[in-house]
């Protein structure tokens, strides 16, 4: 009898310590599984974005509290670039006009970050991303402050030619980055973009791991 | 009317009928020019190229007067990372249309000569391996799916 007693203390005992651990320590979920749609690469854990000193293309300091508090798409590149950045920007814009039609944007802030400063001053950047849309933010700043932010996120790329002559080529990694509101990396979705597969991940991926 | 001119002309006339007979063979549809930032050094072209002729063609150069240099480059993804390659010739098989398309072949349009809006015309000029010239005129344009602007106009030299 007395050993049943101790059971159920026991079981009493199990149950409050986790019902006290759920409440207090939210743990990392399952990585959510995207079936249906190829090339999502879900990060979980996710990755904290470093402490970050740059610059959006107004010239304004862009730091760490910068990515807080809401989501973010971002997309690596350059001016430079003829076919594949503009092509993902492209994709970028018509999700921001789906998603605000939807009335599903929720502050979310579409970044272009440059990989080449020694051409995209927040100038150029200023007139290339407003050109894709007028909220759209453009982000450079100094090259080691750049690779700190790429490297933590997994942005490769490299330079073809002098970066002294005009004409230089970026190959880079072309994913669009997926960033919660506390600023941690969530996902990369792989090219070739299309709205539908931005949009569809970026909507799953905001409903599951929350806001 | 002096002779030189009437000589002139009827060369004209004959080279006009030579070429407009020539035009079935590689045919240009669908050509545009991605819009860019006004002050943008670097734009795209894209087209979809039809080999009606029995032999294959190289498509070996591409120049444009409204351009410092035209180069025909590749986009290729390796792991999510995107490489751009200059292209010395590409193979238009006999019966084969290839598509100048995002994300892979594309014109590189470097150093414009004046600012380049949307609505411009952009004209091209292929050159091909057989000595073949093909003049294309492209549509500044935000996509290609963009409506309206469907129509690409080309004619032989």
């Amino acid at each position: 009898m007395k050993t049943k007693r101790t059971l159920v203390l026991i079981s009493f005992l199990l149950l409050s310590i986790s019902i006290a651990a759920g409440l207090f320590w939210r743990g990392e979920p399952a990585p959510l599984e995207f079936t249906d749609i190829k090339g999502i690469s879900i990060i979980s854990p996710p990755v904290s974005l470093p402490d970050i000193n740059l610059k959006d293309h107004n010239g304004k300091r862009i730091t760490l509290d910068d990515f807080k508090g809401h989501w973010s798409m971002a997309f690596f590149g350059y001016t430079h670039c003829p076919d594949v950045c503009p092509t993902s920007l492209a994709v970028m814009k018509r999700v921001a006009t789906k998603l605000r039609k939807e009335g599903q944007e929720r502050d979310t802030h579409y970044l272009f970050v440059s990989l080449d400063p020694f051409r995209d001053t927040p100038e150029v950047l200023k007139e290339y991303i407003t050109f894709f849309d007028p909220d759209f933010i453009g982000i450079t700043g100094d090259k080691t402050e750049i690779d700190k932010l790429s490297e933590r996120v997994g942005v490769i790329y490299d330079y073809e030619g002098d970066v002294r002559d005009e004409d230089f080529i970026v190959n880079h990694y072309a994913a669009i980055l997926i960033i919660d509101p506390d600023a941690r990396l969530r996902a990369h979705i792989l090219p070739p973009h299309s709205v539908e597969k931005v949009s569809t991940a970026f909507n799953r991926i905001r409903d599951y791991y929350g806001d | 009317m002096p002779v030189r001119q009437q000589i002139a002309i009827i060369a004209t006339t004959l080279l006009l009928s030579f070429n407009s007979y020539a035009a079935t063979e590689v045919v240009v549809e669908n050509a545009w020019v991605r819009t860019a930032p006004p002050s943008a050094r670097v734009l795209a072209a894209y087209m979809d190229i039809t080999n009606h002729s029995g032999q294959p063609r190289y498509l070996i150069s591409a120049s444009s007067p409204q351009f410092k240099s035209v180069e025909l480059h590749q986009t290729s993804m390796n792991d999510g990372m995107m490489h751009m390659t200059p292209v010395d010739a590409v193979t238009l098989e006999k019966g084969k249309t290839i598509h100048i398309e995002p994300g892979g072949y594309h014109f590189m349009l470097m150093g414009p000569k004046q600012r380049i809006h949307r609505g411009d015309k952009i004209t091209l000029k292929l050159g091909f391996k057989n000595g073949e010239a093909v003049t294309v005129e492209a549509d500044v344009k935000d996509s290609r799916d963009e409506p309206g602007q469907t129509a690409s106009h080309q004619h032989h030299h």
